[in-house]
């Protein structure tokens, strides 16, 4: 029974790492999508409706991980500048170092003409795009490969201990 | 009462300023900032606030109240809202209308763009206008603009610049649009071409201008008058501040169409108006029948109505 018992917990350890380790793969894929889908929401009132962002950043219907970057980014004191907060709430975007860095610069450039505006945010939202749509078949590949290992090791075990 | 309130406009358009000037401005006595008018920031001076009496420094030592680059720039980035592409259009002229029902007048280096005005940048001076409304001004003057039979006659509202024309036309505005026992409300439609009358912010109108008005904003008035004629059905077309010969072409077409007009002109009174060659067409017309003049005398204000006849010229008549 107490073995019995032991190899579940192996079973359901593996499975928990398993998901532990995939998921940080898969918010960073659903963080790209969104913030791609955002972005290019913000380029497209920019260009029909010369919308300010902060307004554009208030509103909702972002998804979560888009929602809580722009929540961040029209927050802070009245002191620091729009691009200050925009590069504080890129920084804590769960995503490669390079992405954050180019996603903090775009702060800094969404307050000049309507057009350049909307260029920096089309060439934002077609690097996340290019970058989601190289990284899914490597998650899956990872995904499997994650999954084998996992439920392999806690197998392993599982055998061993019973 | 009304001091009071002026006191409080004064205090709600020194929020707009940069924190260090902000404090300044609002440690200025009651007093003056019941009369203060504008507060101007021009760069490497002290900020002023113009009032009756002229312009004064807002500090006892000027250092205190210097201005650099950096509060101006600051200034213009917070009241865009980090956002300049939004406040473009309004910036290449200018000006930009601003939340609270202000205005701030920019100046600066103009950036041309095949010999028109692109944008402006390097900031140099800014003038803070602290928007006032005289609720009830035109109550008297307005029952003036009507004929025997109850039809409201198209009438123009004279003074030189500082006058007080546009608060003026914003209440005679109102109370077209609001009615009164001897006349009924009227649509009124307002081609707010610089954003002065309305100071129209993110779609709403920050001044009191009636329940029957309408508001284009931003729009030129040669362009916005066939507009709103087109699609609001005005009975009455308000402009501020007619100054070229389309306007005055737009203006013409409008008054053919059967609609009432209500606009300001920077003139002394009528006679300086007829011996202006653009606004000649205007009287030959006969689209304007009546003329309110704002006199100031010992500080006071007084409105003058007269009757405009139609003027045309000899052959014609």
């Amino acid at each position: 029974m107490l073995r019995a018992a032991g190899g579940a917990l192996i079973l359901l350890g593996g499975l928990a790492a398993r998901q532990s380790a995939l998921e940080a793969g898969r918010r960073a894929q659903r963080t790209r999508r969104e913030l791609a889908e955002a972005l290019e929401r913000l380029e497209q009132e920019v260009r029909l409706c010369l919308v300010p962002i902060p307004r554009l950043l208030a509103r909702r219907g972002y998804g979560a991980e888009a929602g809580r970057f722009f929540r961040r980014a029209s927050e802070g004191a009245a002191s620091e500048s729009f691009a200050e907060r925009w590069a504080r709430a890129a920084a804590a975007l769960p995503l490669d170092e390079q992405e954050r860095a180019d996603l903090a610069d775009l702060g800094a450039r969404l307050g000049g003409e309507a057009e350049s505006v909307c260029a920096a945010l089309r060439l934002a939202a077609a690097r996340l795009r290019e970058r989601h749509a190289r990284e899914e078949p490597q998650r899956r590949e990872r995904e499997r490969l994650t999954t084998a290992f996992c439920l392999g090791a806690s197998a392993l075990l599982f055998i061993l201990l019973v | 009462m009304e001091q009071k309130g002026n006191a409080d406009r004064f205090e709600q358009a020194a929020e707009l300023l940069p924190q260090r000037l902000r404090r300044l401005a609002l440690a200025l006595p009651e007093h003056r900032k019941e009369r203060a008018e504008e507060l101007r920031l021009r760069t490497q001076r002290p900020m002023t606030v113009l009032t009756d009496e002229g312009e004064l420094s807002v500090a006892a030592a000027d250092r205190d109240a210097l201005v650099t680059a950096a509060d101006l720039e600051q200034m213009i980035a917070s009241l865009t809202e980090y956002s300049r592409y939004a406040s473009m259009e309004t910036l290449r002229r200018g000006y930009l209308a601003v939340r609270g029902g202000f205005r701030l007048g920019v100046c600066g280096s103009v950036v041309l763009r095949d010999g028109a005005p692109y944008n402006l940048k390097d900031f140099s001076g800014l003038a803070l206008r602290i928007v006032r409304e005289r609720i009830g001004l035109a109550a008297e003057v307005t029952e003036k603009l009507f004929d025997e039979r109850g039809a409201f006659l198209s009438t123009l509202i004279l003074s030189p610049p500082g006058g007080g024309k546009t608060t003026l036309l914003r209440d005679a505005i109102r109370c077209l649009s609001l009615g009164s026992e001897a006349h009924p409300a009227l649509r009124v439609a307002v081609i707010d071409e610089r954003s002065e009358i309305a100071v129209s912010c993110g779609g709403c109108a920050q001044t009191e201008l009636g329940p029957h008005t309408d508001v284009l904003d931003g729009c030129p008035k040669a362009i916005g008058i066939p507009m709103v004629l087109r699609a609001m059905n005005p009975q009455v077309i308000a402009v501020d501040e007619i100054t070229a010969a389309p306007d005055i072409a737009a203006i013409c077409a409008a008054a053919h169409c059967g609609v009432g007009l209500l606009a300001t002109i920077h003139a002394d009174g009528t006679d300086e108006l007829r011996r202006k060659p653009l606004y000649r067409a205007l009287l030959e017309e006969g689209v304007f029948r009546r003329a309110v003049v704002i006199e100031r005398k010992d500080g006071a204000r007084r409105y003058l109505t007269e009757t405009l006849e139609c003027c045309a010229p000899p052959a014609e008549r």
